[in-house]
């Protein structure tokens, strides 16, 4: 798919949906279901992907080199049907460390201008 | 469990069959994986919050769905900010078209030479107005897909105004679709087809576009001929206040709050279309009412308009960025 020609900062910025589901494929392969619950735990339910928003962005992922699919195998921790694993390749991993100094230099220059978190605006870890 | 799996099965067969909407392919390629991730949203939500949290969830799944097959049909990121800004040019032109057809409708009826004739420009009053109901519609719909799709946790208001708002404009611009083809493939026009204004002075016995003049007698007939040959306005009115209050419930119109609900609020003089049917006997007979009538009811139709062009300007401007934000995607 050309993802050799491709630089991570062309993909950049990245969509709030896209850097949450690379986000929750950084700590390890999901399943679709998966990552829509990591994501909505991880941003305290401020973000939640529907099926039909999440398998259009992983097809649009897959296509631009981004993940890949793993494997199928069953989740244990909820049933015994198999489910498509998928996961971040090298170039996906790149994208998303891009995108992460990217936004440190956001955080970072805002800072600079003595903007700073109010405590309790948003919930922890978001 | 056997309950709880029974509870959701009826849903998952449901979005099983929903998704014919999606290309052969991409259901081919991820059909399966869908229903199982709907499969087990559906078990969450009834293992959480019962069926009030299953009722949530479609509300949000059908904006989900519709959304994503746009996509995946298209090609294209469905809200990038270009997305956004097209809605707001979109129901920009559908206002400015529904002026024009208002201006030239009531201000034609008014100063044309022969009253009782069908010139050339109702052929150009129902040009604009018909084609400004059906892009107003769109426009509406596209709108209250995105606000139903990311109604955010515990405002699930914005997504039921928004679906409802949605399911009004599909309904509007099914009718007036449905009335443009009748237009032009019937003759004579369908009786119920909300005509013009009658022009004093003119013997009951003929009537413009054929209306039997034993219609204008019953007061009920009237009144609902009346709602019947407005039933695309009604529903984009209705639309427009629903969508407007769910605007206002996602707190993106900001300071220009005042604009959406205005729009939907302006919309209710449209009720006049049911008070002409009910009031069209009265001014048949008395000479000169009947042009007073046409330039009051000028004034409000045209001021919708003027509302729904005030609301693609708001999506069109920077404050349809924050929309953007809150409906993005990918």
């Amino acid at each position: 798919m050309g993802e050799e020609s491709k630089q991570p900062k062309d993909l950049l910025p990245l969509t709030p949906a896209v850097l949450n589901i690379l986000l929750a494929l950084a700590g390890g392969e999901r399943h679709g279901y998966g990552i829509m619950r990591e994501v909505r735990e991880g941003t305290d339910g401020l973000v939640r992907l529907g099926p039909g928003t999440l398998y259009t962005a992983i097809k649009r992922l897959l296509e631009n080199g981004l993940i890949e699919e793993s494997d199928e195998r069953p989740d244990a921790d909820i049933d015994d049907q198999r489910r498509r694993y998928y996961r971040l390749t090298d170039f996906g991993e790149r994208v998303i460390s891009t995108e992460v100094e990217r936004l440190e230099g956001v955080v970072k220059k805002a800072r600079n201008q003595g903007i700073s978190p109010r405590p309790g605006t948003l919930p922890e870890g978001v | 469990m056997e309950n709880r799996s029974r509870q959701w099965g009826f849903s998952e067969r449901l979005y099983r069959t929903l998704l014919v909407a999606y290309p052969k392919k991409f259901r081919r390629q991820y059909g399966e994986q869908l229903e199982q991730a709907f499969g087990d949203l559906c078990r969450e939500e009834v293992e959480q919050r019962g069926k009030r949290g299953l009722l949530i969830l479609w509300i949000r799944t059908l904006g989900d769905l519709a959304i994503s097959v746009f996509s995946v049909r298209s090609g294209l990121p469905v809200f990038s900010l270009g997305g956004i800004r097209a809605v707001g040019m979109i129901i920009m032109l559908g206002g400015v078209l529904q002026f024009v057809a208002w201006t030239l409708f009531f201000g034609g009826i008014r100063l044309r030479p022969d009253p009782t004739s069908r010139p050339q420009f109702d052929i150009l009053v129902i040009s604009p107005g018909a084609t400004a109901f059906p892009l107003l519609a769109i426009g509406l719909l596209v709108l209250g897909v995105s606000l139903a799709r990311r109604a955010p946790s515990g405002a699930s208001v914005i997504g039921l105004l928004s679906a409802v708002g949605v399911c009004l404009a599909i309904a509007s611009a099914a009718v007036s679709v449905a009335r443009i083809l009748a237009e032009v493939l019937m003759k004579p026009p369908l009786p119920l087809a909300a005509g013009p204004p009658f022009s004093p002075g003119v013997d009951p016995s003929e009537r413009p576009f054929g209306q039997p003049v034993e219609v204008l007698t019953d007061f009920s007939l009237i009144s609902l001929l009346g709602v019947l040959g407005h039933l695309e306005y009604w529903t984009l009115a209705l639309a427009g206040i629903v969508l407007g209050g769910a605007l206002l419930f996602s707190g993106v119109a900001g300071r220009w709050w005042v604009l959406p609900p205005l729009m939907g609020l302006l919309a209710v003089p449209q009720v006049l279309g049911l008070l002409r049917g009910a009031t069209l006997l009265a001014f048949v007979s008395v000479p000169g009412a009947l042009e007073g009538l046409s330039g009051a009811l000028l004034v409000p139709h045209a001021m919708v308009a003027v509302g729904w062009m005030g609301l693609g300007l708001l999506l069109v401007s920077r404050r349809g960025e924050r929309l953007e934000e809150f409906a993005r995607i990918s």
